[in-house]
């Protein structure tokens, strides 16, 4: 057991222990290390000014991807090499992001700017093509309000041409010596790390708790010994919060040295994704095998966020508005929990009981999710309403699934997401579509029985009328979009 | 200038010939740009250092290598003295009286000023001075 973080910053090496653990990355940074260059604005993971480069060990090297430090906590980033916008500049030399940035006008007040080069820094790691499409996603967490995005693409995709150049087109990372690093990431990564302090303030004492475990098992020791343990992945949610002072969370295990559950297995047809696969690696999973949430991953908040979120999180977080939901739901995903009585496997649509209650017993945690790639002929498609296209929450969200036989549908499955305190079934519009035609007609009447299954709310996203007409319409929209010509297509077939 | 810039970028894909023609609609057809408009022959505008071009920004490489200072780089200090407004909890409504003696006298307060700390003229607005 060690009672420190391992966290190299810029190539340097920094233990991390005691209090100093329970603080967001990027207030490491600025107040400790003294890193001003990485900038804080909204410390919820929206703007996107505090992007770093994050190296993670897989496979025996680092892998880089961008991340807002803001909501990383550096529990979240024990054995993990930091690279800020200080890092880019190498003997007085400034790294070609920088220089195209200046040349193409990419700054003016300069406050989002780092955050800008280090998103764009961070396209390079992947060794990403650079188009105007490739760099739009990759700047959709990077908000800027004076300079104006057209001069900041402009500059990305200018980049290209510093391949010739002197300076070379180089990785940021590739600066650092990383062996050495690997090499001490792998001594470490085998050990669980224990760090805890007391807090003292208005005159109540508190021993504040961090666990990093290696293994499951020591994982679910440690949650059955502590009732008021948070569980920490991506911490995508959860930092917000703490950032917000709506939780103080004093029992922290963080999930980021459990190396065994980052796998993706696909076996006749059946997809198993561990609990630590995070946005990213499933959307690159789904591209080849499943289109439909490729896309509502496209759209699920920004890369930063995709990098640290988890499948599982977005699950045990138990949001009626997370994305994955709708989808899991039509899929009939079941999710494996483990505990102190061993494995079962649960059915995600009995896994909710109320708002944010799950059937996750207090020694209890997500190992892995499976489901069935849907049949060729099935029809799947998800839908998520938000105000923006990109980087929002999501005001309303529906996963529809058909089997349809003979022109008629056999089999019905909808779930909404955003209508009541949990993602919903709908049994009841399902029985009416089950054995009808595949008809405009059929899906206005579905449409208003789906409209009185809900239970809608009026909140700062939507009220209730604009929900219970979105529960209809969308039925509607799907009617036009996947069976409009189903009859005119099975004729031509 | 940049019009150009972009138009010639986009061709790039394309074939050269393609890429000249677009050219030649932007400096003789109706979509000239704002320099154009003034580089005629007698002005001679075009050979000057500073029209039609670029500037760099004076901070740009402060900005890109997060070197520049923003107030909110200064590191805060150990035992800094804080200045915060307190606010009304009432967002619309008149003060009829402020009892600040007792938040005065606890400890860690190092002062405590209010409206009536403000010689002569303490409203201020752009048009209608109204503001305190």
């Amino acid at each position: 057991m060690r009672n420190y973080l391992l966290i190299y910053v810029n190539g340097c090496r920094h233990q991390i222990s005691g209090e100093r653990c329970f603080q967001s990355l990027s207030d490491y940074l600025r107040l400790d290390l003294g890193l001003v260059g990485t900038k804080v604005v909204c410390a919820e993971g929206d703007c996107g000014s505090c992007t770093v480069l994050v190296g993670r060990l897989r496979n025996g090297e680092l892998k880089f991807e961008g991340f807002d430090s803001c909501i990383q906590y550096l529990y979240q980033l024990d054995c993990t090499h930091v690279i800020t916008v200080e890092g880019l500049k190498q003997d007085d030399q400034i790294h070609p992001v920088q220089r195209a940035m200046v040349d193409a006008m990419g700054s003016q007040c300069g406050y989002c700017t780092p955050g800008f080069v280090m998103s764009m820094a961070a396209m390079l790691e992947t060794r990403e093509t650079l188009t105007r499409f490739s760099v739009q996603d990759a700047l959709t967490g990077n908000l800027c309000r004076c300079t104006g995005y057209e001069q900041i693409i402009e500059a990305a995709l200018s980049l290209p041409k510093f391949r010739s150049s002197s300076t070379g087109l180089q990785a940021a990372s590739k600066r650092f010596d990383q062996k050495v690093m690997v090499a001490d990431f792998n001594r470490h990564a085998l050990e669980p790390v224990l760090c805890d302090y007391l807090q003292k303030w208005n005159g109540v004492t508190d021993r504040v708790k961090l666990f990093v475990p290696c293994t499951m098992k020591e994982a679910i020791k440690f949650k059955q010994k502590h009732k008021n343990v948070t569980v920490v992945a991506g911490g995508t949610d959860i930092s917000v919060q703490i950032n917000k002072q709506y939780i103080e969370p004093k029992c922290i295990m963080s999930l980021t040295n459990l190396n065994e559950l980052d796998f993706i297995e696909v076996k006749n047809r059946k997809v198993k994704v561990g609990a630590s696969v995070t946005w990213t690696k499933l959307g690159e999973f789904c591209q080849q095998n499943l289109s439909e949430l490729s896309e509502i991953i496209s759209l699920f908040a920004s890369r930063q966020i995709r990098n640290a979120g988890t499948l599982a999180g977005n699950i045990a977080n138990a949001s009626p508005i997370a994305d994955s939901l709708p989808f899991l739901h039509v899929i009939e995903a079941e999710i494996q929990l483990i505990g102190n009585k061993g494995k079962r496997w649960v059915n995600i649509n009995r896994f909710y009981h109320a708002y944010k209650k799950t059937e996750m017993a207090p020694d209890e945690l997500i190992t892995s999710i499976r489901w069935n790639i849907p049949d060729r002929l099935d029809i799947l498609k998800l839908y998520k309403v938000s105000k923006r296209k990109d980087l929002d929450i999501s005001t309303f969200t529906a996963g529809i699934l058909l089997k349809l036989k003979q022109g008629k549908i056999k089999k019905a499955r909808l779930a909404y997401g955003g209508v009541g305190p949990i993602v919903l079934r709908l049994p009841e519009t399902e029985r009416f579509l089950e054995g009808k035609q595949v008809t405009k007609s059929v899906f206005q009447h579905a449409g208003r029985i789906a409209s009185d299954e809900i239970f809608p709310i009026s909140d700062v996203r939507a009220s209730i009328i604009y929900r219970t007409q979105l529960a209809e319409n969308i039925l509607i929209k799907f009617f036009h979009e996947c069976c409009d010509n189903y009859h005119d297509k099975k004729e031509a077939a | 200038m940049k019009a150009l810039a972009r138009s010639k970028h986009k061709s790039s894909a394309g074939t050269e010939s393609k890429d000249s023609s677009t050219r030649d609609k932007f400096t003789s057809g109706k979509n000239r740009t704002y320099s154009d408009k003034f580089d005629k022959p007698g002005l001679k505008l075009g050979n000057s250092k500073l029209f039609g071009k670029q500037l760099p920004h004076d901070s740009a490489v402060g900005h890109v290598t997060g070197e520049a200072l923003f107030v909110d780089d200064i590191t805060p200090a150990k035992n800094e003295l804080i200045v915060d407004f307190i606010s009304s909890p009432v967002a619309h409504g008149k003060i009829k009286s402020l009892n600040s003696m007792e938040l005065a006298q606890q400890d860690g307060i190092a002062g405590l000023f209010t409206h009536a700390d403000i010689p002569g003229e303490n409203l201020y607005g752009p048009v209608v001075q109204d503001e305190p």
